[in-house]
């Protein structure tokens, strides 16, 4: 059985906690794990643009001494004519690894589905784990262990981001709480699941509508943008029901003293986000940025090796 | 007769018939009658003993806070109501509220006066439909056996053939408060609706603005191998009624709200002595922590799967097929002689019973193991 990472649920405690300390001693010696000599190729497919993720998966692959080669699958044949799982089957058997940027979740598992080489989600519709092991690694540095630490998610609690922040924190043992307005609450089945991991890490969910009640007390105030990659033009009003949902100096105040901000990037400042906050003290967005390469590599390394095992 | 059930003829009303044992101790899956005689409980007190007897985790959680606080009443609030309702809304994974019962009949009682909150009257519920025995409860019971006896019951009830859409739309109209039903039938035989049946009646819940109120009394807290069963076919109900598996054994049940029906209740609508009793309440969290902590839904789903396929396997003439989902399974057979194989069973040392003359039912506790499972097959087949 092929170890893959398709959903931040893919890692069990311990092995979600293997690779954010991987992690960190990647970070501390940045040149010196080479798990890709060879080198060995690295496939990374983009449906959707991307900065932080394809430059930070070509920059770590190199790191790990392997060859990227990024793929924008609108000028290729991929998943074209033939299906995932044939394109997926071919492209094994050059690489060493696959990382995959889509639409919907089911494209990622159907690349998944066949092959002898562990694929990672680089973002879907449903999740960003990747995003996620590079929010721990910087909660991690900035707060220590995460277990029993509170988290609150506030603006689009629907998006990928929210449902990622719901199963990697309660795989983390963290208390997780996201609040979004009405209509866009996140996907009982994924709230559910993380309800059911944290039972089992000592962590917790919860599902709230107040802002203010979410961030109340919390060491992490992390958003994402109100109108996430193509939905741009689904007709929603992505503004007025999310102006409460504001990450500003207010409601950081409801926040634990010392809490810390965080936000996937790239940020619309002055909606989601001030200016204020975001080059504030409390801000981590830019460690959280750079951790993306740093979390990447150590999954990268830790997926090659449980494969090889 | 044995001294305790001779006794009990004396002590008791009669409302249960004659007892058929009397147990003294129990232990994970196996419990032990006056005699000392063991049998492997494949009933669990009816679905209720969701991690079998005497479980660590539960002795620990009822002990440690029977010690520290025992009752508080619903004038004050203690910890384990609290985070039992968090666990039991993030679980179901909505937004909602939670009242707390210590039966499934008084869940389904708080689910009929929210009904009633909204205005409406009327309710649609199904035939063979199993919702408790109290006045109201018993007015949805689909059972006219247990519930002719007691009439006038309450309220303006409808009763629809399960698993039939097209009554159901007929049934529904403008003046329809809720319609509530089993997700899966237990007491009528565990009978499970055609694939696609949940998600009809909440479209025509939504068509004509009534609350769909899912029993999941019986199906809830993994014995389906989900959370609530419901959550199988991704349909989701305004209300949800819990007992049973919750409390690991421990008078618990819950009724929990989704969306506006989650406000309805105000202060004074409704209150039991009880409800989000402490020690219950600790009972429930460990219970729902140990099948989290120990992936016990997978175990569920395998071990149910591993039942149906050596129960059929064992290719009977008497067995006509094995229906329910994950470890609340029905053996159907073409001879209405169940009662006798469940005698035949509990004489080769294995607990069943024969909800209808033609089924029987397997409830064993979540922890039931591959072993167990086996030696159930093999015994069965001696049985028939």
């Amino acid at each position: 059985m092929t170890r893959h990472f398709l959903r931040d649920d893919d890692l069990t405690p311990d092995e979600q906690n293997a690779v954010l300390e991987l992690a960190t001693e990647m970070k501390a010696d940045r040149f010196a794990y080479r798990p890709l000599e060879g080198p060995r190729s690295v496939a990374v497919f983009f449906d959707k643009v991307s900065l932080r993720t394809r430059l930070s998966f070509e920059a770590g692959i190199a790191e790990l001494g392997g060859q990227p080669m990024i793929v924008d699958t609108h000028a290729t044949h991929f998943g074209r004519g033939e299906s995932l799982s044939d394109a997926g089957q071919v492209v094994s058997r050059y690489v060493a690894a696959m990382v995959f940027r889509t639409t919907g979740d089911e494209r990622l598992t159907e690349l998944a589905s066949d092959v002898d080489v562990p694929v990672i989600n680089a973002l879907t519709d449903g999740f960003h784990p990747c995003q996620l092991l590079a929010d721990l690694l910087t909660i991690r540095e900035r707060l220590g262990s995460p277990q029993g630490k509170k988290l609150a998610y506030v603006g689009d609690a629907a998006n990928n981001m929210a449902h990622s922040y719901l199963l990697a924190g309660a795989t983390a043992g963290m208390h997780v709480r996201v609040a979004g307005p009405s209509g866009f609450d996140p996907a009982p089945a994924v709230v559910s699941r993380a309800a059911e991991i944290a039972a089992g890490t000592g962590g917790s969910v919860e599902v709230l509508r107040d802002p203010l009640e979410a961030a109340d007390g919390v060491d992490v105030l992390a958003t994402d943008t109100w109108t996430s990659m193509g939905q741009e033009g689904d007709g929603r009003d992505r503004l007025t029901p999310f102006w409460p949902y504001q990450v500003n100096s207010k409601l950081l105040g409801a926040a634990a003293e010392g809490a810390i901000v965080l936000h996937c990037l790239p940020a619309h400042r002055g909606e989601e986000i001030t200016d204020e906050v975001m080059d504030g003290p409390q801000s981590a967005v830019f460690d959280q940025a750079e951790n993306r390469l740093h979390a990447q590599k150590a999954l990268l390394a830790w997926l090659l090796a449980v494969n090889k095992s | 007769m044995s001294s305790l059930i001779e006794r009990w003829s004396h002590a008791g009303m009669n409302n249960y018939g004659t007892p058929q044992a009397a147990f003294v101790r129990g232990e994970g899956a196996v419990i032990t009658d006056e005699d000392g005689r063991q049998y492997v409980d494949f009933l669990g007190g009816i679905a209720v003993n969701a991690l079998g007897h005497a479980h660590p985790a539960v002795v620990a959680a009822v002990t440690q806070q029977v010690q520290q606080l025992g009752h508080v009443s619903n004038f004050y609030v203690a910890e384990p109501p609290v985070a039992l309702a968090e666990l039991l809304l993030a679980l179901a994974g909505r937004a909602g509220r939670v009242v707390f019962t210590n039966s499934g009949a008084e869940a389904n009682e708080a689910a009929f006066k929210i009904s009633r909150l909204t205005g409406r009257t009327h309710v649609v519920a199904t035939h063979g439909g199993f919702h408790g025995r109290t006045m109201g409860a018993l007015a949805l019971t689909g059972q006219p056996a247990k519930s002719d006896p007691f009439r006038p019951l309450p309220g303006d009830v409808t009763h629809t053939s399960f698993g039939d859409l097209s009554e159901m739309e007929a049934a529904v109209n403008d003046r329809t408060a809720m319609v509530i039903l089993e997700p899966i039938q237990g007491e009528n035989g565990v009978v499970v609706p055609p694939p696609g049946y949940l998600s009809g009646v909440r479209e025509i819940c939504d068509k004509n603005g009534a609350l769909l109120v899912l029993d999941e009394v019986q199906t809830g807290i993994g014995r389906t191998g989900h959370w609530f069963h419901h959550q199988s076919e991704g349909v989701e109900p305004d209300v949800i009624t819990l007992a049973k598996g919750l409390g690991g054994g421990l008078p618990l049940g819950a009724c929990i709200a989704f969306g506006p029906a989650a406000e309805l209740f105000t202060p004074g609508s409704h209150g039991t002595t009880f409800g989000g009793n402490p020690i219950s309440c600790a009972a429930g969290l460990a219970v729902i922590r140990t099948i989290a902590g120990e992936g016990l839904l997978d175990h569920v789903k395998r071990v149910g799967e591993q039942l149906r396929h050596g129960i059929e396997g064992l290719d009977h003439p008497l067995i006509a097929h094995v229906r329910g989902a994950g470890l609340l399974l029905g053996i159907v057979l073409t001879a209405p002689e169940a009662t006798r194989i469940a005698a035949a069973l509990k004489e080769a040392g294995f607990l069943v019973n024969a909800p209808q003359p033609d089924v029987i039912r397997l409830a064993p506790p979540l922890i039931i193991s591959t072993e167990q499972a086996d030696a159930l097959i093999e015994a069965l087949r001696g049985a028939l």
